[in-house]
């Protein structure tokens, strides 16, 4: 067996672990809040109000099982010759929808200069797959292209292919590239528009793939890089710092039946096509038709043929961006929520593994589960309504009152376990990287635990939008709508007043019917209530403040200190192609790209 | 020596040099290497649905049984 743990009786032992301290920790929010209910009489709506912490609980537990997992080991990287001659041929794969030919084409550019600096010992290609639909990109790629190809020297190495029709979107790209070059190839390096990737960290996959056959895929941890919003800035510190840690964790319990992300990842094409053609599913979207979220599927078929799916998260050297608003999140949100909700068609499946299976059911769970906190927080206000007036003087002719038992420590005893699932791994996290050399790259131990601190409460204020917008996603994919294939946004992402306000207005009256509601109904809540219903109500002021640039020295990541090699080759290039590196200004961009080096 | 006739009129209007299109690039010199590799289409869904995944399974569990499907 390969991967984080070493032998199958362990790994079921460790999932038995994880799933068992779920259950514990839901179970005992359950039973706490059922206590809790019962000091003034148990209602149908306090027995449901549990049922519903029950659920919440155990989806929380089981995001903080996944963090304190990864806690216990740091990265290793599997046994291999580093230096081995690579015998297969590899092409890497760079899938555009609509996107500026020249920010992506630099960045094909620049991974080919950093391979090219290694030597490049595998003659590695590239290959261009087009779904753009817009003719005016569409000869701009063409144009950009060859100046690409002209500036490689890239003859007989770079590939240019624009399909006819969309079908199968972007999975659909891929298993026409498969079908007409598939067997010239061994390996595939799938990458996004906003990829960017080392040429050793490439070297290094296809020399792993090669030294273990029955490899299918390896995912690699991407780190978000160049954001410069607030809210962006505070997802890529949370990619760079906390996500390491989660995703071993989450690798750990996965073994062989690892993750796909879509991109960032290198796969076998003989296994790809053996397993992975996708049909499309019977009925229209959003729940029929081509898979949406396919890299689940994908790592799940694969699985299922007997190929080892694996996340490898000591290779550094992978890169993504991020959206840099919330308003782009959420589109990006609303597209994943679709796809994940798409798999309840899915998760049975014959002959998948029941990882597989879990692993669908958490995607699920990922968009659902917001509901149910929702739900818990409406049926909350709602409560009072419901609950009989207590009877101080339940025996007759005794003139002394009987107070019912407070069960205000149980109410605080199961906010504090809630908070502490919330809070803990993180700040666990932030503490074993003060005490360590991790915090260096990071600022310094006190810059990191401080950037923590910011992070949590950036991330408490945004939560109760996010949780609206998953919410909104998730009844309209219910709903039957389909949410299409929207472009993404890579621009710098401020949001204007107006387009702040257009998006969340009708979040702020929720806020303020919510607030409302409990100050009327359920007044004893109001204060609980405030954090959730705050952010609410100010969500246009939260949408354009977290938008705005952040020259903040909080959250500072490793690439702000030190751009990786691959990033300066892309800013030189950008540089010469006539653009200003994102998060540059024109005047250090004319600056050497070694010396750039050296701007944090 | 170059002749009058060689040296273009100034009001001439340059002729550009002819653009790529998308297709005329994917059918050249950058053109994918045509190397197919079959992908079959896989069973991704239930085949019967959920409904009849348990009559199956009371099936399997109560032999004697006349389960519906």
């Amino acid at each position: 067996m390969t991967g984080l743990v070493s032998s199958r009786p362990v790994l079921y032992a460790l999932r038995l672990v994880m799933v068992s301290l779920c259950l514990l920790a839901g179970l005992g929010a359950f039973v706490l809040f059922l206590q809790f209910g019962e000091a003034d009489g148990l209602t149908t709506l306090d027995v449901l109000r549990a049922v519903l912490i029950l659920i919440s609980t155990l989806w929380l537990a089981w995001g903080s099982v996944q963090a304190l997992t990864g806690l216990t080991t740091r990265p290793r990287a599997p046994d291999y010759d580093r230096d081995a001659p690579i015998r297969g041929r590899t092409c890497i794969l760079m899938p555009v929808y609509n996107e500026d030919p020249l920010e992506t084409f630099a960045r094909v550019a620049a991974i080919e200069a950093s391979l090219r600096a290694t030597g490049d010992p595998a003659q590695i290609h590239f290959a261009i797959l087009s779904d753009t639909r817009d003719e005016d990109v569409a000869a701009r790629e063409v144009e950009v292209f060859e100046k690409l190809v002209s500036e490689c020297d890239g003859m007989g190495r770079f590939f240019y292919r624009r399909r006819e029709d969309n079908v199968g979107r972007k999975a659909g790209n891929i298993e026409d590239f498969i079908a007409r070059s598939g067997a010239a190839y061994d390996y595939a390096v799938i990458l996004d528009a906003d990829s960017l990737m080392e040429g050793e960290t490439i070297l290094q996959m296809i020399r792993r793939m090669e030294a273990e056959p029955a490899l299918g895929l390896l995912q690699t941890l991407p780190q978000i890089i160049r954001a410069q919003s607030r809210f962006g800035r505070a997802m890529q510190f949370s990619a760079a710092f906390f996500s390491p840690v989660f995703a071993r964790g989450l690798a750990m319990a996965q073994g062989e039946t690892g993750p796909f992300w879509g991109h960032n990842a290198i796969i076998r094409v003989r296994a790809f096509a053996q397993s992975c053609g996708l049909p499309a599913l019977r009925g229209t979207p959003p729940f029929g038709g081509h898979v949406l979220s396919h890299d689940y599927v994908e790592a799940a078929l694969l699985a299922r043929q007997g190929w080892v799916v694996r996340l490898d998260d000591d290779l550094g050297g992978s890169y993504e961006e991020g959206p840099e608003n919330i308003v782009d999140h959420a589109k990006r949100d609303r597209r994943w929520c679709q796809g994940n909700l798409q798999h309840m068609r899915i998760i049975g499946a014959p002959g998948l593994k029941p990882w597989s299976r879990f692993v669908f059911a958490q995607g699920i769970m990922a968009y659902v589960a917001p509901l149910f906190w929702l739900g818990f927080i409406v049926a909350s206000i709602a409560s009072p309504l419901f609950t009989p007036m207590p009877d101080y003087f339940p025996t007759p002719g005794w003139p002394f009152p009987h107070f019912p038992p407070s069960a205000a420590a149980k109410a605080i005893g199961l906010a504090i376990g809630i908070f502490g699932l919330l809070l803990l791994p993180k700040l666990l996290i932030a503490l074993r990287a003060a005490l360590s050399e991790r915090a260096e790259a990071f600022g310094g131990p006190s810059r990191v635990l401080l950037s923590t601190l910011a992070e949590l409460l950036l991330s408490s204020l945004t939560a109760p939008v996010l949780l609206l917008f998953t919410t909104r996603s998730v009844l309209q994919v219910f709903g039957r709508s389909d949410g299409g294939w929207p472009q993404n946004n890579r621009g710098d992402g401020t949001l204007s007043w107006p387009v702040a306000l257009a998006a969340s207005w009708w979040i702020m009256l929720i806020g303020l019917a919510g607030m409302a509601s409990s100050w009327i109904f359920a007044p004893a809540l109001f204060l609980w209530l405030l954090p959730v219903g705050a952010p609410m109500i100010a969500a246009p002021l939260l949408l354009r403040w977290t938008s705005l640039p952040s020259q903040s020295p909080l959250m500072t990541v490793p690439t702000e200190l030190r751009p990786a090699p691959v990033m300066q080759i892309h800013d030189r290039i950008v540089t010469r192609w006539g653009m200003t590196p994102k998060g540059v200004s024109a005047s250090a961009a004319a600056v050497p790209p070694m010396q750039q080096g050296a701007r944090a | 020596m170059m002749s009058t006739t060689d040296v273009p009129a100034v009001d001439q209007p340059q002729a550009e040099p002819a653009k790529m299109t998308a297709a005329e690039l994917a059918a050249g010199a950058c053109a994918l290497p045509a190397a197919p590799m079959a992908m079959p289409s896989q069973v991704i869904e239930p085949e019967r649905g959920v409904r009849h995944g348990i009559a199956a399974l009371m099936r399997r569990a109560l032999p004697s049984q006349n389960v519906p499907t």
